[in-house]
């Protein structure tokens, strides 16, 4: 079984839900969704509040066990390969799916052991200078690298609300993660600091898929090449359900949408 | 346009802005802070009596003999508490290696492992308790478990045994509440890029905790050093240096108890002069605590 898990080749569909359903408890929070996460691209998850995009996105590496009441139907198919089947480590699943999420949150360690903490716990066996490589090129990729050289050893709480998300960043990579996976990764930063965040997004697009949750439309439209609207209905039982409501190029999602729900929302009617 | 109460923009009442300690509320607001005021000094003047009433009493008995010398037999002059000191460090030493470890290992499991069930619940329900036990049910319950059962018989371990069932609650919630402050995120974070749940508990929940964590076990080290009660019937007492750890040993507390109501003036003196190193062996670890908390990273 295993051998078949490392022989199956990279698809260019990193991500394939099906028919996937997600309870807390016996609240059903997400109904039905079913959607292709392509490689190498952005995609964003748009939608109003609690219509369950960022619960999608921690479904896709398996941070939701972490919640006890959770519970998924149906199936998340990472180049084929069901990540909620019974043998699969949701430990490896996180190392090869990193995540940035929506508040920055360095470790209360220095910038370098910020970076060093993801290799280590993976088992880095290397010397100290290759271990000093993986830092300079992590900080180096999240473009944070000439502003703190020279303060390797400050605690990552000296840094900027911009500078510690972009460590964050620098950290997930650090453990060569094949995804990056963020959670509204700008929605406490200011404009100058989320532009550069926008842009160093589509410097990893080039080896890293990314999916991101924004509530910030401009946003979408300036980094995604994908775009999924979630939307939120009422249930019988008084609560909301979340469900996919559209999927397509960024363009078709703004500019010509099929759904109405869609356009009263990238319009800015509800939400 | 908008009117409140006959007020106009037109013709604004700016007297209302005024203060006007005459009106009811105001009155009562006066009474009310200096009522409080009052009832704060009144609760500081035993505090400061007995601090007073000890550093008077002790200042006048305290010698450099004292951290030297042993108690002189009764009837003699002199002498020191040098025996009692070391007893109680050693007492303390014995208790602080016993409840650090369980308590800290079982609030960790109650924050990061018990997921919020029904165990935790009761685990957290008899920390409360214990707690709240008077010590000198610890003290007979180590005597039968340890004293009269002929484990240890009265010893220094008997007596740490004892101070670290004391120990154990303060230890326990102050790590749990230390352990729950550490955000979420932190551990979401660490759990993100691939670490299990043990690692991230080791090398990033733990060391963010500890500052908090050192202030609980200082406020329980300042606790436990000042019993008396556990202390009688497990370390019992010696005049004696410290003989290892399964032989009797003097302890501050002890001592004080012992030498303060015989009637020989040495032995009086020395009691007073142990209750003053006591209250500033208290003191100076209950600062220690404040110190260490000040350096908290959440």
């Amino acid at each position: 079984m295993v051998e078949q898990v490392m022989a199956r080749p990279k698809t260019d569909t990193v991500f394939r839900l099906e028919d996937c359903d997600i309870y807390y408890g016996t609240y059903k929070a997400v109904r039905d969704v079913s959607m292709d996460i392509p490689r190498n691209k952005i995609t964003a998850f748009i939608g109003p509040s609690g219509c369950g995009k960022s619960t999608i996105l921690r479904c896709l590496n398996r941070l939701n066990d972490l919640i006890e009441s959770f519970s998924l139907k149906g199936k998340i198919l990472y180049h084929g390969q069901n990540l909620y089947d019974a043998d699969i480590d949701p430990v490896e699943v996180r190392r090869r799916i990193g995540m940035v999420f929506q508040r920055p949150n360095p470790f209360p360690k220095t910038i370098y052991e910020n970076i060093a903490y993801g290799p280590r716990v993976n088992g880095f066996k290397g010397t100290k200078d290759e271990l000093d490589g993986i830092v300079e090129t992590s900080l180096k990729r999240a473009v944070l690298w000439d502003e703190v050289k020279d303060k390797l050893q400050e605690s990552g709480f000296s840094l900027s609300g911009g500078q510690q998300q972009r460590l964050c960043i620098a950290r997930a990579v650090a453990v060569e993660p094949e995804v990056v996976l963020m959670d509204e990764p700008c929605s406490a930063l200011d404009p100058i600091s989320t532009l550069k965040i926008e842009e160093l997004m589509m410097e990893l697009r080039q080896n890293y898929t990314i999916v991101i949750v924004t509530h910030n439309m401009q946003q979408a439209t300036r980094v995604a090449d994908k775009t999924a609207f979630f939307n939120a209905v009422p249930t019988e039982s008084g609560g909301k359900v979340g469900y996919l409501a559209e999927l397509g190029d960024t363009k078709e999602i703004f500019g010509n949408p099929k759904e109405e729900a869609t356009r009263d929302y990238v319009t800015g009617r509800f939400g | 346009m908008t009117s409140f109460s006959g007020t106009t923009v037109d013709s604004l009442d700016l007297k209302g802005l005024r203060k006007d300690s005459s009106r009811p509320r105001d009155i009562f607001n006066i009474i009310m802070t200096a009522l409080s005021a009052l009832c704060m000094f009144l609760t500081l003047v035993p505090l400061v009596l007995v601090l007073a009433f000890v550093i008077v009493q002790g200042f006048a008995s305290l010698t450099p003999a004292l951290f030297t010398q042993l108690p002189p037999p009764p009837g003699l002059e002199g002498g020191g508490i040098a025996n009692a000191i070391l007893g109680t460090l050693i007492v303390v030493a014995v208790a602080t290696l016993i409840s650090v470890p369980f308590g800290v290992m079982a609030a960790v499991y109650l924050s990061e492992f018990s997921e919020d069930g029904q165990i935790a619940r009761w685990v957290r329900f008899f920390t409360n308790v214990l707690s709240g036990v008077p010590s000198i049910i610890s003290g007979v319950f180590v005597y039968a478990l340890l004293v009269r059962s002929g484990l240890t018989g009265y010893s220094a371990i008997a007596g740490g045994v004892a101070l670290a069932v004391l120990m154990l609650p303060t230890i326990i919630r102050t790590t749990d509440e230390a352990l729950n402050i550490i955000p979420q995120e932190i551990r979401w974070a660490s759990v993100g890029v691939g670490a299990s749940r043990y690692q991230t508990v080791l090398q990033i929940v733990l060391p963010a905790a500890v500052p908090s964590i050192l202030t609980g076990v200082t406020l329980g080290i300042a606790r436990a050093a000042g019993e008396t009660a556990p202390l009688i019937f497990t370390a019992l007492f010696s005049p004696f240096w410290p003989n290892g750890l399964f032989q009797p040993i003097a302890t501050l507390s002890v001592l004080v108890y012992n030498f303060a109501i015989v009637p020989f003036k040495p032995q009086q003196e020395l009691a007073w002069a142990g209750s003053l190193i006591l209250v500033l062996l208290v003191l100076l670890t209950s600062v220690t605590a404040r110190v260490v908390t000040s350096r908290k990273t959440f």
